[in-house]
């Protein structure tokens, strides 16, 4: 597949997606497995068993992924940034036009009530990817949990410690392979 | 300051474990509370528009970049919060597939989740600390818990109407 194809296809995906996986995965099978027959159905399925437990984006993965499968690490360079450079582009765009919003008197509140419900969203997040992570059959997860908000809330603890103190918690003490657990998405 | 912004974000990209949204609270602890470079409100804002930009939500990254130091911050902040997750993601297609999957790395993972979990917990209170002004506000928040939660609303939708919301109570005096 030609270098320019493939910057046209992934950059026209992270045009139109909703940087979530599954409309992603949709683009890329209709785009790559059927119509261009560049990648099969199995290579995706690898795409997300692989880039499962990495950090990062889900979708930035998965396009990094099978871009380098495609086209080896020029071809993953340019395809992860053509998919990122239209929200980039839009962001930075708002971010100005947020600048020069900002000295509106109807501003204020608006934001206020729009981070108002940020804290609901975040909740609600916090709810989906609790259920996901906090396993009642192992009790340390939650205990991470309420040390993570602890250590952050009450002591004020560095962020990226309390993230690699939990990693290094669950290397430690989660039980070995076997034991089922779902793994975080999004 | 462009390179603050880069490394900073390039260890988020590097802690983001579960994918973008349960990064959220390193992006809001990091860029609010330990340097300073937006506002709550900013923040908010920086995710309530990630919502609406076709890309991953990571993306606010590039919000954020732009208030901290224009242009450069922003391409600073884009580059970082992406370039790790591109070079694993890109080595584990031919390279680290036998490492990707290691044992210890599944157990990482597995705890680094419910750290997060924690963590979006401690950037919930931080900003209703700052947004909370009155019962109204409170009510805002509690509603788009319950929307989020019960309904598949998207997200954005939910916090246009806590704008709009903001700005009828904003004009009602206090």
């Amino acid at each position: 597949m030609s270098i320019p194809t493939l910057l046209w296809v992934f950059f026209r995906v992270g045009a139109t997606g909703f940087g979530d996986v599954g409309p992603l995965l949709v683009v890329v099978e209709r785009e790559l497995v059927e119509r261009r027959g560049v990648l099969t159905h199995d290579d995706i399925t690898e795409s997300l068993t692989y880039t499962r437990l990495l950090p990062g984006s889900n979708v930035v993965l998965i396009v990094s992924y099978l871009a380098y499968r495609l086209a080896g690490w020029p071809g993953s360079a340019l395809a992860t940034a053509a998919y990122i450079l239209p929200s980039a582009v839009v962001m930075a765009f708002l971010a100005a036009g947020y600048l020069a919003a900002s000295s509106l008197p109807a501003i204020g509140p608006a934001v206020i009530g729009l981070t108002a419900a940020v804290v609901g969203v975040l909740l609600a997040t916090t709810y989906r990817i609790g259920r996901r992570n906090l396993v009642a059959r192992q009790p340390i997860t939650i205990v991470i949990a309420l040390l993570a908000f602890l250590a952050g809330a009450v002591l004020g603890v560095h962020v990226a410690a309390i993230a690699v103190t939990g990693g290094l918690l669950g290397v430690l003490l989660l039980a070995p392979r076997g034991v089922k657990t779902t793994s975080a998405g999004g | 300051m462009a390179f603050e912004l880069f490394w900073r974000f390039l260890l988020v990209g590097l802690l983001a474990f579960g994918g973008g949204q349960t990064a959220l609270p390193l992006v809001e602890r990091m860029a609010v509370a330990e340097t300073g470079w937006v506002s709550a409100q900013d923040f908010s804002m920086a995710l309530g528009l990630s919502y609406v930009t076709p890309g991953p939500v990571l993306i606010l990254a590039t919000f954020i970049g732009y208030q901290a130091a224009g242009l450069a911050g922003a391409a600073a902040a884009t580059l970082g919060v992406f370039l790790m997750p591109w070079l694993l993601a890109a080595g584990a297609a031919e390279l680290l597939r036998r490492h990707v999957q290691h044992p210890w790395l599944q157990r990482f993972s597995r705890g680094a989740g419910p750290a997060m979990v924690g963590l979006l917990g401690v950037t919930a209170l931080s900003i209703a600390q700052q947004s909370f002004r009155n019962w109204g506000y409170a009510a805002i928040g509690l509603v788009a818990l319950g929307l989020a939660v019960r309904t598949r609303i998207h997200p954005f939708v939910i916090l246009a109407g806590g704008a709009v919301a903001g700005l009828l109570i904003g004009v009602r005096p206090l």
